[in-house]
């Protein structure tokens, strides 16, 4: 191990084993650490973090007789019931897709948006027994929910596919590409629920409220009616909706013709940028008050 | 010759919660926690009040006290858990804490698992955890309950499975906080033995107890808090002998 201080000299004794802790060999009170060094005790605990992903994902279910089944029959359950409720309002997409193509596409992106956001924001609370006894960093559990939430929601490909070919819906020739906004929405996410992680674990109230939020940042959003169903000048307004231009790139790359406009990249990469910089800043300046108060 | 530094060192260290557990949980009630601060700025509540204290490599120290004293947050703070409001602390040496036993446990998961998770928790190769596995198991008395679910263990069995997996490793610094109590007289026995093993081989260990008994047998030091501030540090006798004489603070069960 990389350490900046001494470590023992002696061998472990005979049926024991010596260990590369990840806790650095001098720890100095006074001492702030700088970004890379916090990046690098993040990087450091990675085989915990896929442990921890793993681990949500297969005991989430554990005692039900479906098991980790339900990971996949959940959201789809869910746009099942969207899909016969909707249906009947929503006859035409303005695309190539049939209802049910578009509903489903764009619930991967709303399931990924919510479980994800709300499961972010919740982790440094959900985890604080260990975070108040062990010096781990709080990332570690924000980024083991993110890779938890997103095989979560890109389970949901799977049927999306199925009902894809079911339906005779061509398949993009962009189709492979959709890892790109899927990964760039996830970091999205991220960034937005460790920015709200320590107010969350200070106030109870933020996770309530955000139920509500998330909840109607899907309404706001065409993942359930057609952008054609809303007034010109609110078809306008939606191309500043960061939220929706992954939802229209996702859409393009499965079943259109294009792999989405320039400007729909830059809209992406942007909001990825300033929300995953918003949650290392808040995370870092926050570190010691959150331990404080979990 | 000169004397290598302290494993662990504490200058004038005091630490106030941010805000208690108790205390505000609501954006209204903060507002109102706010308006009656600014009132009574200086009423902060301390849980350590300038502690000095410096511990040598391979030494066995107790930390003593009332319930509420700051053991627990000493050793917080050594773990580097909690940073102090005042003060400097500095710890050489890679640090295991057993600050709760079952921190981390999953019901639904196996013993094994369970290992291999306590161990990744503390940095430890979860490939290195899964071999030592049933070593581990064995040590703890608990091999017919490997791959069983940690729902169908008692709370002694939880425990002993997790001092196991935790003491497995040679660490440089062991912090044990109120869990001298696990299991029974054997295995009690067993865990004190190895925490000797395990300071005979360089690791430094702080353990915060009750049992006034079991520190006396076996620490070097002890280190008596009372309401944050530190009361002594000397050999067990003399702060056991104060701590009665001081009619107090301190009971020999």
């Amino acid at each position: 191990m990389a350490g900046t201080g001494e470590t023992l000299a002696k061998e472990p004794p005979p049926g024991q084993v010596a260990v590369a802790s990840l806790a650095p060999d001098v720890y100095d009170s006074d001492a702030t650490p700088r970004l890379a060094e916090d990046l690098a005790r993040v990087w450091a605990h990675r085989q915990l973090i896929l442990l921890i992903a793993r681990r949500q994902l297969l005991l989430r279910y554990q005692r039900s007789a479906l098991g980790v089944w339900w990971t996949l029959i959940a959201p789809s359950l869910q746009t099942l019931v969207l899909w016969i409720v909707f249906s009947h309002v929503f006859r035409r997409t303005g695309g190539p897709a049939p209802y049910v193509v578009y509903l489903l596409a764009g619930m991967v992106i709303a399931t990924m948006m919510q479980v994800s956001i709300l499961g972010v924001t919740g982790s440094a609370r959900a985890n604080a027994m260990v975070l108040t006894r062990i010096r781990i960093p709080s990332e570690v559990f924000a980024l083991a929910t993110a890779v938890d939430t997103f095989v979560s929601s890109v389970v949901l490909v799977v049927p999306l596919t199925v009902v894809m070919a079911a339906t005779g819906t061509s398949f993009s020739p962009t189709f492979p590409l959709i890892v790109i906004p899927l990964v760039l929405f996830a970091m999205l996410t991220l960034g937005v629920g460790m920015t709200l992680a320590p107010v969350a674990a200070r106030f109870l109230d933020v996770t309530v409220a955000l139920t509500s939020l998330l909840l109607l940042a899907l309404y706001l959003t065409p993942v359930i009616y057609p952008l054609t169903v809303l007034p010109h000048q609110l078809q306008h307004v939606e191309r500043f909706n960061p939220i929706y231009q992954f939802v229209n790139v996702f859409r393009s790359m499965l079943y259109g013709d294009s792999a989405g406009s320039w400007h729909a990249y830059v809209a992406m990469l942007l909001s990825t940028a300033v929300a995953l910089t918003s949650g290392v800043v808040m995370t870092r300046r926050t570190r010691r008050f959150v331990l404080g108060v979990l | 010759m000169t004397e290598s530094p302290a494993a662990i060192s504490l200058e004038g260290v005091s630490l106030a919660y941010p805000t208690s557990s108790s205390g505000p949980a609501t954006i209204k009630q903060y507002a109102a926690h706010l308006s009656a601060r600014r009132r009574r700025s200086d009423e902060r509540p301390w849980a350590l009040s300038g502690v000095n204290l410096s511990i040598r490599r391979g030494e066995i120290v107790g930390v003593v006290g009332h319930n509420g004293s700051g053991k627990s947050t000493l050793l917080r703070i050594i773990a580097g858990v909690l940073a102090p409001t005042r003060g400097r602390v500095t710890v050489r040496g890679r640090t295991t804490p057993i600050l709760n036993l079952g921190t981390g446990v999953h019901e639904d998961a196996t013993g094994r698992e369970t290992i291999i998770f306590f161990g990744a928790l503390l940095g430890r190769d979860p490939r290195l955890m899964a071999q030592r596995a049933p070593e581990i198991a064995e040590w703890a008395g608990l091999s017919n309950y490997l791959d069983r679910p940690v729902r169908s263990y008692s709370s002694g069995m939880v425990a002993r499975l997790c001092f196991a997996a935790v003491t497995d490793a040679t660490e440089e610094i062991l912090l044990i906080d109120e869990v001298l109590g696990v299991g029974d007289s054997a295995f009690q026995k067993q865990s004190l033995n190895r925490i000797h093993e395990r300071a005979g081989a360089g690791t430094t260990v702080v353990i915060a107890s009750h049992d006034l008994v079991a520190l006396d047998a076996h620490a070097d030091r002890l280190v008596w808090l009372e309401g944050g501030s530190l009361m002594m540090v000397d050999t067990p006798a003399k702060v056991l002998r104060a701590g009665v004489k001081a009619e107090a603070t301190i009971q020999i069960p």
